[in-house]
């Protein structure tokens, strides 16, 4: 039987474009739901995906995707293929479960509202397959670790963290509160669908599943790679939306919109991929660096595309941006580590003499930058003194990114020119920034941001009752300070992250001609 | 402070799929086919186990006879979407072809 090629019949079924008669435009498209930026009706109804699918292509691709990623979950569960994983790997996929499931599903909101809010039919289209992608993450993602949860109790997490007080969990909230939930339809489409999608995601759902193969940690490649294959898709929002923004004259309004979610991603990233590639992967079953596939993926392959589309770099890239590359991640593990009683996961310091060998090939001047605090705590450790590891109290958190300020360590690697964090006085209260950019960000829309409170500004207001032991004998948790602070988190004793490998690291030997790790 | 260089710069810009490193025929099937719709062009091939990059300088072209060719069995275009978990450059998808490009001049 003769069928119609889908050219002839896809637009069709596409365009549901309405001419409004009972209501006004700023009626059904509210600007705070879907700020047009003065574009007219038939200048966005031009919108037209590069990458096109129908609802039966869809329904058939997704069914075949999720029977082969359930049928491997089922197969890996009745091995021992988990137990057998490195602990610092086990580490980046616990950390990677309780920073991403439930961020997925809500990440379907922003798709639900470019479903609804998009300017164009063809737009509202391809969001509603987003809308069940990101469904499907959530879901996928859930599920997996609650297979995992009787060998990593921790896993549960993956549900648990994005409803706590937890200051990874109050820095995720943060970011996609602004990319997504409380984003209108046009912004999302250049915040969340290009610049984090067609970008960064790249980065840990790629990157990541190369060094799952190596690793051998078959279900979490599988698991990962599948679901980029549907952000490929769905991240394809952008470019058309970037497209018409910049033909009607608001380039502006794209690279401010971009400037703003690229330094943004770029902070969560370089927390969770950056340590989960340089530190806790397995040295043996690294593809490559951190910086390497940032090279690879952000500074060539998303460079090129935005680039392509008539926008230039952000203003902070050759020297905020550069110039972080080579220290941020650094400085983030090791106040991570620092900290461990603070997350979810058991931070693998990944600093054996091995390790260190390659962190200075890979980044070279690490010995001397990020080797010497290590050195210091190798020696406590091996003194047995490991309540000189452990904090005491709260970092300073940055008000936009509310990740630790790490400037004294940036500053002491050559890389910036003060220690000191950027202060803004606003409106009768004093905020705190980790670097130019993030306070940029908040000094461009200040009203979004000024009532949002740091982890840090809950402390000093009372929210969080310091737990003040007078016995202070070190080593566990059970006697830290930071006692209050662990419960304001929900973080329980059982749970609170500890060296993954249990110190082992630090007892190991240079073998022959090398230098000594301490 | 130390200014690094970005790269960006002179240097070669590549386009073309990146495929999961699931399924060996089919990423075979891929190369080849990428290969043949591509003459005279050099075809760049990085396997990174969990996906392999294949990438041509400003603009990839695949086909869907070029592909079924390989595969041996009849395939739609769309059925490519559960082994593409990403690409560089940007894409256009029609009935029989994809085409990766970059247009933009420096
Ligand atoms: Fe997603
Ligand atoms: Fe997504």
């Amino acid at each position: 039987m003769p069928r119609l090629a889908r050219s002839e019949w896809y637009d069709l079924t596409r365009d549901m474009n309405w001419t409004l008669a009972y209501v006004t435009e700023e009626q059904a498209w509210p600007k705070d739901l879907s700020n047009g930026y003065g574009v007219s009706t038939e200048q966005w109804w031009t919108w037209d995906e590069p990458y096109k699918i129908t609802y039966p292509e869809y329904v058939h691709n997704q069914a075949g995707k999720d029977a082969s990623v359930y049928a491997i979950n089922a197969v890996v569960n009745r091995s021992k293929l988990f137990e057998q994983l490195d602990p610092g790997w086990k580490s980046a996929i616990v950390a990677h479960y309780g920073a991403i499931a439930v961020p997925e599903y809500v990440a379907g909101i922003g798709e639900a509202r470019m479903g609804r809010f998009g300017r164009a039919a063809a737009w509202r289209n391809m969001a509603t397959y987003g809308t069940l992608d990101e469904t499907r993450h959530g879901q996928i993602q859930s599920y997996f670790p609650y297979t995992l949860l009787d060998k990593e109790p921790r896993m549960d997490w993956a549900h648990k963290a994005f409803h706590t007080n937890e200051w990874g969990a109050i820095a995720a909230r943060s970011l996609f509160d602004d990319m997504f939930t409380a984003n209108d339809a046009v912004s999302t489409a250049i915040q969340l669908t290009f610049t984090f999608e067609t970008g960064f995601t790249n980065l840990q759902f790629l990157g990541m599943a190369a060094d799952a193969m190596g690793v051998g940690d078959l279900e979490f490649s599988a698991l990962i790679s599948s679901i980029q294959t549907d952000e490929a898709r769905h991240a394809q929002q952008g470019e058309p939306t970037m497209k018409i923004l910049v033909e009607n004259g608001k380039a502006d309004v794209a690279q401010k919109l971009i400037d703003h979610m690229f330094w943004r991603s770029w902070k969560v990233f370089s927390l969770l991929t950056g340590l989960s590639m340089d530190y806790y992967t397995p040295l043996e079953h690294r593809r490559h660096s951190f910086r390497e596939f940032m090279d690879e993926l952000i500074n060539k392959q998303f460079l090129d595309q935005f680039r392509d589309l008539g926008l230039e770099k952000p203003w902070y890239w050759d020297d905020q941006y550069q110039a972080e590359q080579n220290w941020l991640h650094h400085a983030y593990h090791l106040g991570v580590w620092f900290w461990r009683p603070t997350v979810w996961w058991n931070p693998d310091a990944g600093v054996s003499p091995q390790e260190r060998d390659w962190l200075e090939e890979k980044y070279p001047g690490w010995n001397d930058s990020f080797g010497k605090y290590w050195d210091v705590i190798t020696k406590n450790v091996r003194a047995d003194a490991t309540e000189n590891t452990l904090p005491e109290t709260l970092p300073i958190v940055c008000n936009m990114c509310h990740i630790p300020v790490c400037t004294p360590a940036g500053y002491n690697a050559g890389f910036l020119n003060s220690p000191d964090p950027h202060i803004l006085d606003y409106k009768g209260r004093r905020y705190t920034f980790c670097s130019e950019p993030c306070q940029w960000i908040f000094e461009q829309n200040p009203a979004r941001f000024q009532g949002h409170e740091s982890l840090v500004d809950r402390f000093l207001g009372g929210q969080i009752k310091p737990s003040l032991h007078p016995d202070f004998e070190g080593g566990t948790i059970t006697t830290t300070h930071l006692a209050g602070v662990l419960d304001y988190m929900s973080v329980s004793m059982e749970e609170a992250g500890q060296d993954a490998t249990d110190y082992a690291w630090a007892f190991e030997e240079r073998d022959a001609a090398g230098i000594e790790a301490s | 402070m130390t200014s690094v260089s970005d790269g960006t710069e002179g240097r070669k810009k590549m386009v073309g799929p990146i495929v999961r490193g699931m399924d060996a025929q089919f990423c075979e099937a891929m190369i080849n086919a990428v290969e043949t719709d591509n003459p005279d062009t050099e075809v760049i091939v990085d396997d990174q186990g969990g996906y392999i990059r294949i990438g041509v300088e400003r603009r990839c072209r695949l086909t869907r006879a070029t592909l079924e060719d390989e595969l041996g069995y009849t395939f739609r275009l769309s059925d490519i979407e559960p082994n593409l978990a990403g690409f560089s450059g940007r894409i256009n998808v029609s009935d029989d072809e994809i085409i990766w490009h970059l247009d933009r001049e420096g």
